[in-house]
């Protein structure tokens, strides 16, 4: 239940501001092996130029399998991407442990301003919140609307089996065990 | 005691249901519920007498005897441990979004009636998490390295893998103090209670410190993709994000180092993964990555930041 005055807004900025969200994500690429790049993505598509291992490429677009890239002179093409060992973007390394837990040094010493974070430390000291699980409730939706969401891509649904026996075998969760005699006392002995 | 109170239960546990079957009651509503009754009410309660047989012939393999009602107590404590340590980001069009996705992936599972429940958690750190009973979690770190809507659906999806195949509930029963899980429901007194559950706690943050198993993690990249798949997303998203993960390294990264400890490589994940999705899913490539609806999502709840 979005305001649509909020969204509108929100849709004016984006045309005016750089896109800040994806700047975390790979842009560039080094071949792990020489490799075709094809005009397409496709296996018999034309191969447009066969680029040595070890080769630098910014990544364009992904489709299936195939990325989509540009060689230092401009050159344009499609490479499979598992030949491509992605680099993190410039931005997406954290200099620091200190700036993620707030801790500086010794793993003892918590800063005042600790952000919390989810490292094995804080799983350990972590006070239980459970009205903040009962909140999560605020935020379901239900089927029907997961699924008109869904078809307005359109996501179409696809039968699609399991791709091992294993992952297929049903797994048997069995009725809830009756309350136990009214008298626990009684059950002990 | 409360091993002799184990096992009198277990019998009974056994026992009652299905006599009780025969009789003509229903398990399914919840009327008995020290916790909120409220998730039970989405799960279809039809219950079925050949599954209940199964369950008293296999009464010895660990995670058969806890129901879904008792999973999704020890979901419950195990949420709260991860949301004590970090709290959800407070973006209510993001968490919808993330809802409605899960959702959406929900249908295409053996449990779509599950009361699944989905969030984002406020951490820079970069991981997923699952707990039982449907509780799915990814980390704003995470989320922040994603590009499109078919790689936010294969982690979820992975994670969604965990609770249909009830992962972390053998690990935690695998856990000599953690006898009790399979007869929570069952205990009368608050102090009982309470100490099964505090039990669950201790075992839970052991559990998200050390990981699951290997092999459970491949199989729910496995599952997480095919789920994906059914659900109409591009199958390739799940390499996509294997490969951003691999392209970060720990000791650039301290927030990763939760996730290097608790997973297989990366790598591995991608050889496994290149295969059988090439030799089984290539069909489904051309399938919809939903970019430009995530790129939208991802700028409309926070366009200040």
């Amino acid at each position: 239940v979005t305001q649509p005055r909020y969204r509108a807004i929100a849709a004016l900025l984006m045309l005016a501001l750089p896109i800040a969200y994806a700047a975390l994500a790979p842009d560039r690429a080094v071949t792990r092996l020489d490799t075709d790049m094809k005009k397409a993505p496709f296996l018999d598509a034309e191969t447009v130029r066969q680029i040595p291992q070890q080769t630098e490429v910014s990544l364009l677009q992904r489709k299936g399998g195939w990325y989509q890239v540009e060689l230092a002179d401009q050159l344009q093409g499609w490479v499979r991407m598992t030949s491509l060992r992605l680099q993190p973007a410039a931005s997406a390394a954290t200099p620091a442990d200190e700036i993620v837990t707030g801790r500086a040094g010794s793993r003892d010493i918590v800063a005042s301003t600790a952000i919390r974070g989810i490292d094995e430390s804080d799983l350990e000291s972590a006070t239980p919140d459970m009205p903040a699980v009962e909140r999560l409730n605020d935020y379901s939706v239900s089927a029907a609307d997961a699924e008109a969401y869904a078809l307005a891509i359109p996501l179409t649904a696809r039968a699609v089996a399991y791709m091992t026996p294993e992952d297929a075998a049903a797994v048997a969760i069995p009725a809830a065990p009756a309350p136990a005699a009214a008298d626990p006392a009684e059950a002990r002995e | 005691m409360i091993r002799r109170l184990r096992s009198w239960l277990l019998l009974a546990g056994l026992c009652l249901p299905s006599l009780l079957w025969a009789a003509g009651f229903s398990f399914g509503g919840g009327g008995f519920s020290f916790g909120s009754g409220s998730a039970m009410e989405e799960e279809d309660s039809s219950i079925d007498l050949g599954r209940v047989l199964d369950t008293v012939k296999n009464a010895n393999q660990s995670v058969g005897d806890v129901s879904q009602e008792e999973e999704i107590l020890i979901g419950k404590e195990a949420a709260s441990v991860l949301l004590g340590a970090a709290p959800v980001v407070v973006d209510r069009p993001l968490q919808l979004y993330v809802n409605k996705v899960g959702r959406w992936l929900a249908a295409h599972t053996e449990r779509p009636g599950l009361a699944w429940r989905f969030a984002v958690l406020d951490t820079e750190n970069i991981n997923a998490f699952a707990a039982p009973g449907g509780y799915i979690f990814l980390t704003k770190g995470l989320l922040d390295r994603l590009t499109s809507e078919a790689e936010l659906a294969v982690v979820l999806a992975h994670e969604m893998a965990h609770v249909l195949k009830r992962h972390h509930l053998a690990a935690l029963q695998k856990n000599a103090r953690m006898g009790l899980v399979g007869n929570i429901v069952s205990l009368t007194t608050r102090t009982e209670y309470r100490q099964a559950l505090d039990m669950v706690i201790s075992g839970t943050r052991e559990l998200y410190a050390r990981g699951l198993d290997k092999d459970d993690e491949f199989m729910a990249d496995r599952m997480g993709v095919v789920i994906a798949t059914r659900a109409g997303y591009d199958p390739y998203a799940m390499l996509a994000v294997l490969q951003m993960l691999e392209s970060l390294k720990p000791e650039d990264n301290g927030s990763m180092a939760l996730w290097f400890k608790t997973h297989p490589r990366a790598q591995d994940r991608l050889a496994q993964l290149d295969t059988l999705t090439t030799r089984h899913l290539e069909t489904f490539a051309g399938q919809s990555q939903a970019g430009e609806r995530f790129q939208q999502q991802m700028a409309l709840g926070r366009p200040f930041e």
